[in-house]
């Protein structure tokens, strides 16, 4: 299949869709996406969610090309909205165009992330298929003068069953012409993507394309070096901006010495707006120097913690949540044995390989602007505001950036090169240096839970209780991006997300409470956010319970779950790592040459159920942690592509494990500390352990998205491995060896 | 200040600063997208070329540094309508989620593979040690660079991975 630049679409007087589908040599491939990336765009189209032809249309080739305002993460689904869409309406695979994230072509999908792609991203993509086959067939019945019922449709030919010469393609019926049929579209306030509803039936079995492996389209253009990304938009008259940021957060802008830049060759200007300031230059390098050499004095900043957790128990609360079932003070009153603990989680960095990147042009009282941002919609809103101008004079391009993990919720580096463009009346690309987004990037947060629970003689949990507390994790999205914040006037971002709690055992008295307080650090989610933090502590504390109650850690989950999907991961990821029914730290380990050996298991659930079986290798002498081995088993609903998704979980899993064993944002009294990968590791190749992956299919439930379900549960699967290894439990993330230094000579003494 | 640099083959001049890192000279002055900005420390492995024979992060080396020796990127060992080996391997494992640090994995696994041809799991992971994913692609690049190691040594002249003409 072609992707989303590899079609030019043109909206002529007639408001018919041209769609003029270059396909044929690579050379006109390039030359295509050369204009993407040299500022030459498409004319704008309609874009209202209500009707068909604003989702999709098909040219006189019978070429498909489909509309959406999400966007691919790298995570594949412009192959996997691809295979739905042609499976839907019945064309070839190839046949199909995905048209990603551009203003002024696509309706607004909501913010695209790794979990909600393929559930509410996917959803109206499939509808207005759907819908478009039904307008198709009916106007086929008209020309076949057959009924609707007798006929079939193949690689997108429909044709009367028992009599195939009577037979009319999609391309005949419609080919460039307009489908004018209008659908009803549900926008949620919540910015969750919007909806479509219809009459016409889905496709429930019988596919085609979903649930095969089909190759990634982007991944031949990528390792080519060809693939159109952000930071490769190249358009006539750009120049370079670095943005200076403050000495530390909350710091305020008191001088800024223009002389200590006069120096330095290519600089056009320095910027100031309120606190923002910047450097324009003809080169980046530089725009580089410049902003490295210009001499500016801030104010001091915010005073931050000692203690990051000791600082979230006596933080200012923004909201308290409380839900629960049954009576926790009953059940705990019953209870012979009670246990409580605390769990600590770190602030953590996406760590983009590539940092923020992005390309504006502020002229004429528009702006165009070319960004890796997850919600292009979203930052085009917040752009026009900043900037003052009308939206409709906005238009915002998405290309793929590096993989963000949620980082790019609000793209941070195109309202600051709109700044800078508004500011010298020219094109300026602005990329972020590594210091930069290690130190400025909105951030996951720390979290603290407090957990406690009552056991009975029999080994049954009789009352579980959690007490959190969390800033939201989106502080950092719309209305609250770096720039704004600086410039001033921003209306800030008031959404709370990413609590603490949520688990699928059946306890019969069960309480959680969350604190929601107020912002240390700008945060925006992070895969699984709060999700990886709630399952570190619940399946932490489980297995801490487990071995309260001399229990074997999957016997005693599976005791507390009814949920089937549970059940099934759970018992699927013990059946492939061979597990041994025995307590944590009840088994006698061959200690070979100072290090120990161990395993745990964890168990997720965030609409998708997820297990991991951990193996790891203490090395007893260093505290060091190896996985050396790790199982995990997934159910999502419907597979789209197999393939695809084991990747998703390989990769969340490992981040996740790089999360768990090294990673955490330092700080110091004003400021992060962190500036590099040396300062901020993550892991590498030789420390990748074996991955088994297991694919549990669920063909009767709608698919649902995997990117954060492998990281989820893989802190509390080493961190309980780590205490079958060694008889040390680590309440604190991550699971760096001083720590496990520091608990054993604890346990020691 | 001009330099002739030997870029995939062919001399290119280029007139920049001397101490101008070679990566945005290659990007920037011409517009070989191939190389990444990760780092500009030399930590990440995003913007690997090949420099005679070895892999150099290109963040980190000086324009007025390089001198005569021929520079390979990412664009010159292979395109898209003729990939090389090593790039199939890539395609055939789908050894790439976001992409942003593949050029520097194809380009240190060519550097090394040309000198280690058939090379043990544990010494891709060692060669492979100073180039970060933050995806999480570890595992099929390894299989990749094996794939490409066992298609060189399968093919009768064991020269498949060498590019034409240059390396």
């Amino acid at each position: 299949m072609n992707y989303s630049r590899r079609e030019f679409v043109k909206q002529g007087a007639n408001a018919l869709i041209v769609g003029l589908t270059l396909r044929n040599s690579a050379l006109q491939v390039f030359a295509v996406e050369e204009n993407v990336t040299r500022g030459v765009l498409p004319s704008p189209r309609s874009v209202s969610p209500n009707e068909l032809d604003s989702w999709l249309a098909i040219s006189s080739e019978g070429n498909v090309t489909v509309y959406t305002g999400r966007v691919d993460l790298g995570t594949g689904v412009q192959t996997s909205f691809a295979q739905v869409v042609a499976d839907e309406l019945d064309v070839p695979f190839e046949a199909v165009t995905m048209v990603m994230g551009d203003t002024a072509l696509t309706t607004d999908g909501g913010k695209s992330t790794a979990s909600s792609n393929s559930n509410r991203g996917q959803q109206p993509l499939i509808r207005a298929a759907a819908e478009a086959r039904r307008v198709l067939l009916a106007q086929a019945a008209n020309r076949l003068g057959a009924p609707v019922e007798t006929l079939s449709v193949q690689d997108g030919i429909v044709s009367v069953q028992g009599n195939p010469s009577k037979k009319i393609s999609y391309a005949e019926i419609i080919g460039n012409k307009r489908f004018n049929t209008r659908l009803k579209a549900s926008i949620p306030p919540d910015n969750r993507g919007t909806m479509l509803e219809g009459t016409a039936p889905i496709k429930t079995g019988n596919f085609k394309l979903v649930g095969k492996s089909i190759p990634r389209v982007d991944v031949p253009e990528k390792v080519a070096g060809t693939w159109p990304y952000v930071h490769n938009v190249r358009i006539p008259g750009m120049v370079h901006g670095r943005v200076v940021f403050p000495s530390a957060p909350g710091a305020t802008l008191i001088t800024i010495d223009e002389d200590s830049v006069r120096g330095v060759p290519g600089v056009i200007k320095v910027v100031r707006k309120g606190n923002f300031v910047g450097v324009v230059a003809e080169r980046e390098e530089q725009a580089i120097q410049a902003a490295r050499q210009l001499r500016v004095t801030w104010s001091e900043g915010t005073r931050l913690p000692r203690d990051k957790h000791e600082w979230l128990r006596n933080a200012k609360k923004i909201k308290t949540e409380d839900t629960s079932r049954g009576d926790v003070v009953a059940g705990l009153a019953k209870a012979v044995k009670t246990i409580r603990a605390t769990y600590k989680t770190p602030i953590q960095n996406h760590g983009m390989i590539g940092p923020s990147c992005a390309v504006a042009d502020v002229r004429d009282g528009q702006a165009t602007f070319w960004s890796g941002s997850q919600w292009i919609q979203g930052n085009r809103r917040d752009l026009a505001a900043m900037l003052g101008l009308p939206l409709e004079k906005v238009r915002g391009v998405w290309l793929e950036a590096s993989g963000s993990y949620g980082r790019l919720a609000c793209d941070d580096a195109a309202p600051q090169a709109a700044l800078l463009s508004q500011a010298v009346g020219r094109p300026v690309r602005v990329q972020w240096m590594r210091q930069d987004e290690h130190a400025w990037a909105p951030m996951s947060p720390p979290t603290l839970a407090d957990m406690q629970a009552g056991l009975d003689a029999q080994g049954k949990i009789t009352a579980f209780v959690l007490e959190g507390w969390s800033p939201s994790h989106s502080s950092g999205e719309s209305g609250n991006s770096v720039a704004w914040r600086l410039v001033g006037g921003n209306p800030g971002h008031t959404r709370l997300s990413g609590g603490l709690g949520g688990h699928a055992y059946d306890f019969e008295n069960d309480r959680t409470t969350m604190h929601y307080v107020e912002e240390l650090l700008r945060a925006i989610y992070m895969r699984g956010p709060g999700s990886y933090q709630t399952c570190f502590a619940i399946e932490t504390f489980m297995d801490e319970l487990a071995a309260a109650a001399n229990a074997d850690p999957v016997e005693f989950r599976l005791r507390h779950l009814k949920d089937p999907d549970s059940i099934a991961v759970i018992e699927a990821v013990a059946k492939n790592s061979g597990w041994q029914t025995a307590p944590p730290y009840s088994k006698k380990i061959s200690n070979r040459r100072g290090t120990a050996t161990g395993r745990g298991i964890s168990n997720a659930t965030t609409g998708r159920k997820a297990a991991v079986v951990a193996d790891v290798e203490v090395n007893l002498e260093t505290g060091k942690v190896r996985v050396t081995k790790a199982v995990i088993a997934v159910t999502c609903g419907r597979i789209i592509n197999p393939e695809g998704m084991r990747h998703q979980l390989q990769g969340g899993l490992i981040q996740g494990l790089s999360r768990s064993l090294m990673e955490e944002i330092k700080l110091d009294q004003t400021r992060v500390t962190d500036s590099d990968w040396l300062s901020y590791p993550i892991l590498r190749f030789p420390e990748i352990p074996e991955i088994e992956t297991i694919l549990i299919d669920r063909p009767d439930s709608e698919p649902d998205g995997v990117g954060e379900t492998a990281s989820i549960p893989a802190a509390a699967a080493i961190g309980n491995a780590i205490f079958d290894a060694t008889g040390v439990r680590l309440r604190e993330v991550p699971f760096t060896p001083f720590r496990l230094r520091q608990q054993q000579l604890e346990r020691q003494r | 200040m001009k330099f002739a640099l030997r870029v995939n083959g062919k001399l290119q001049s280029v007139d920049v600063a001397p101490e101008t890192p070679l990566l945005y000279v290659l990007r920037n002055d011409l517009e070989l997208d191939g190389p990444k900005f990760g780092c500009g420390l030399g930590q990440c492995g995003a913007c690997t070329v090949i420099l005679q024979d070895q892999a150099i992060r290109s963040c980190s080396m000086r324009v007025d540094a390089v001198g005569r020796r021929e520079i390979t990127t990412l664009e010159g060992i292979g395109s898209r309508g003729r990939l090389h080996p090593i790039q199939e391997a890539f395609v055939s494992e789908q050894a790439a989620q976001c992409g942003y640090c593949i050029n520097g994995m194809i380009m240190t696994a060519k550097a090394f593979l040309d000198k280690n041809p058939r090379p043990a799991e544990p010494a891709i992971r060692q060669a492979l040690a100073g180039n970060l994913c933050r995806c999480g692609t570890h595992l099929e690049i390894i299989r990749a660079v094996q794939r490409a190691a066992q298609t060189r040594s399968a093919s009768p002249s064991g020269q498949s991975l060498k590019k034409r003409g240059t390396a």
